[in-house]
């Protein structure tokens, strides 16, 4: 169309005479944002459960071994045994709070851990579903638009 | 015709001022075209004669009674005395439904009966009407808009002598070929249409009404209603569009009020459609525009100088709105060099093939096909620019001209 037109009709005519492809440029090219996709790419793919911290405080949280009475025979193992016995019948009480702590803050991270990875599998499950949606009503169109 | 009072003269002629009694229900409408067209209308008059605008506007009272009839009110609106009468009762909400009615059904199966209904629901016959037209012993009488369609007898009866007028203003509206035509054939002088589909159409429903009784038939006088536009404001550039580049005009609803677009394919799909350009919507009170990176809304308010700023600006300017009377947006765009492309079988379409400065469409794919055309080909935007100016401005940017055109339709 790199001539000047001489009428508005001839240039219409010329247009609606001109063979239309079946699939190509304009509307039939249309996809939905590309946003979508990114946002499907960069997904983290690991849920949170997994994480190596959260591994970590797993194994470590139970303080029973590190609280069990020194081993060992001789004058040194009964002298640490000896002060063992001290200081645990002054801070019994507080180390066991502090293992119920513990134990209660692990499971409540898992808690956490757990639904964050749930909300994020069924965001990406919506989004997968929004954008297959886009694509049958951008279809429908242009099944109206061929009609 | 003899008048022994109401006339006046202009001092140093001694020529007898004319009266002419402009009838409407569409005085100081700010949304569609209608009231854009009888001002313009009444304007072009006033330099010729005594310009005297009976309103007829709506009451809250749905009956349409005329027997509880309040006095029409006076004043002065600019040059112009407006008598408003509030008791003639246009009957608009029942008219709308028949008249959408009328709209879908197939008109050739619709009983005959449906025409006269319409306007007495759109009119509403109250006496009072006629009595104050003639009270104003005009020399003429302008009927504007299908609100007036059940007066010409009435006038024909009160004002005998004075020459009386109608302007339909259906523009492509279907229904104006339901309406019945046997008023206008026996007591009207001449009729005014704004395009010449709509004159064509007019001429030949008169003739099919023509009876053996009446040999002169209405003589129709087309109007080519004069549009300004402002361009040194136009030419500036709006606030926040100098980064977007190049970009199209899509109009979905204007001015504010007016009805949307029948089927939008949606700001997005246009965007797609068109590729590396811009789209700049206008939809009522909401202005935005996007690329395929960012989209914002335009901080500005939805006026017409702001429109013609976009319009100047555009690659092209793409309709999707439900025609008017006289298709304003499409001159208007065509005075500030834009190419438009319109829906096929509209004033605009009309306006588009004589200027050569525009395409149309049957369908959205269509759209697409023309509005690319027009964005991808400098030397195809360039031509339609050029005799789309031409045109709009030698056809309906003279306001003289559009004046003499008024005078010889109500004057004779």
């Amino acid at each position: 169309m790199e001539h000047l037109p001489l009428d508005a009709r001839g240039v219409v005519d010329e247009l609606r005479s001109a063979p239309r492809p079946l699939s190509g440029d304009g509307p039939r090219t249309w996809v939905p944002s590309a946003s979508f996709d990114a946002l499907l790419a960069d997904a983290e793919p690991s849920p949170v459960l997994l994480n190596d911290h959260l591994a970590w405080l797993h194994e470590n949280s139970d303080l029973a071994q590190v609280l069990s009475p020194p081993p060992g025979n001789g004058v040194k193992a009964w002298a640490k045994r000896l002060v063992y016995r001290a200081v645990l019948a002054v801070l019994h009480p507080y180390l066991v709070k502090v293992q119920d702590c513990i134990a209660v803050t692990v499971r409540a991270v898992d808690a956490v851990a757990r639904r964050v990875d749930e909300q994020a599998a069924t965001q990406m499950r919506a989004i997968e579903a929004m954008r297959s949606d886009l694509v049958d009503f951008a279809g429908h169109l242009e099944e109206r638009l061929d009609g | 015709m003899s008048r022994s009072s109401g006339e006046r003269s202009s001092g140093e002629t001694g020529l007898r001022v004319r009266r002419v009694v402009l009838v409407t229900a569409s005085w100081g409408d700010s949304h569609g075209e209608t009231g854009a067209v009888v001002r313009l209308v009444a304007g072009a008059l006033s330099t010729r004669a005594r310009v005297e605008v009976v309103s007829l506007r709506s009451s809250n009272d749905p009956r349409g009674s005329s027997t509880a009839t309040p006095p029409a009110s006076t004043r002065q609106d600019s040059v112009f005395s407006l008598h408003e009468l509030a008791a003639t009762q246009p009957e608009r909400e029942r008219a709308g439904v028949l008249r959408a009615a009328l709209a879908v059904g197939n008109p050739s199966r619709l009983p005959e009966i449906s025409g006269p209904r319409l306007a007495e629901l759109y009119g509403g016959r109250a006496q009072v009407a006629g009595e104050l037209i003639a009270s104003l012993r005009p020399d003429a009488v302008l009927l504007a808009g299908p609100e007036t369609w059940w007066l010409p007898e009435l006038v024909r009866i009160g004002t005998p002598g004075a020459r009386i007028v109608s302007l339909p203003l259906f523009g492509d509206d279907p229904v104006g070929d339901l309406v019945p035509f046997a008023p206008l054939v026996t007591a009207v002088d001449a009729v005014g249409v704004l395009s010449r589909a709509d004159g064509v159409r007019v001429a030949g429903r008169i003739r099919a009404n023509a009876g053996p009784a009446r040999s002169a038939q209405p003589e129709v006088v087309e109007l080519e209603v004069a549009f300004t536009v402002n361009r040194p404001a136009a030419d500036q550039v709006m606030v926040g569009m100098s980064q977007y580049g190049r970009f199209v005009v899509l109009l979905t609803g204007f001015p504010e009020g007016t009805p949307g677009a029948r089927r939008s394919p949606g700001h997005d799909y246009v965007r797609e459609a068109l590729g590396p350009v811009a789209v700049a919507e206008v939809a009522h009170d909401r202005w935005r525009i996007s690329d395929l990176e960012k989209q914002r809304e335009v901080p500005v308010g939805p006026s017409r100088p702001n429109l013609w700023k976009l319009l100047s600006h555009a690659e092209v300017c793409l309709d999707l709105r439900p025609q008017g009377i006289v298709g304003r947006e499409t001159l208007e765009s065509l005075l500030l060099g834009t190419p438009v492309v319109v829906p096929e079988g509209t004033v605009a379409a009309e306006h588009a093939e004589r200027s050569n400065g525009g395409l149309w469409y049957r369908d959205y794919r269509e759209l697409f096909d023309a509005a690319r055309a027009v964005v991808d080909s400098p030397s195809l935007r360039a031509g339609l620019s050029a005799r789309g100016r031409e045109w709009a401005e030698r056809v309906h940017g003279d306001h003289g001209v559009f004046s003499e055109q008024v005078a010889r339709l109500v004057l004779g």
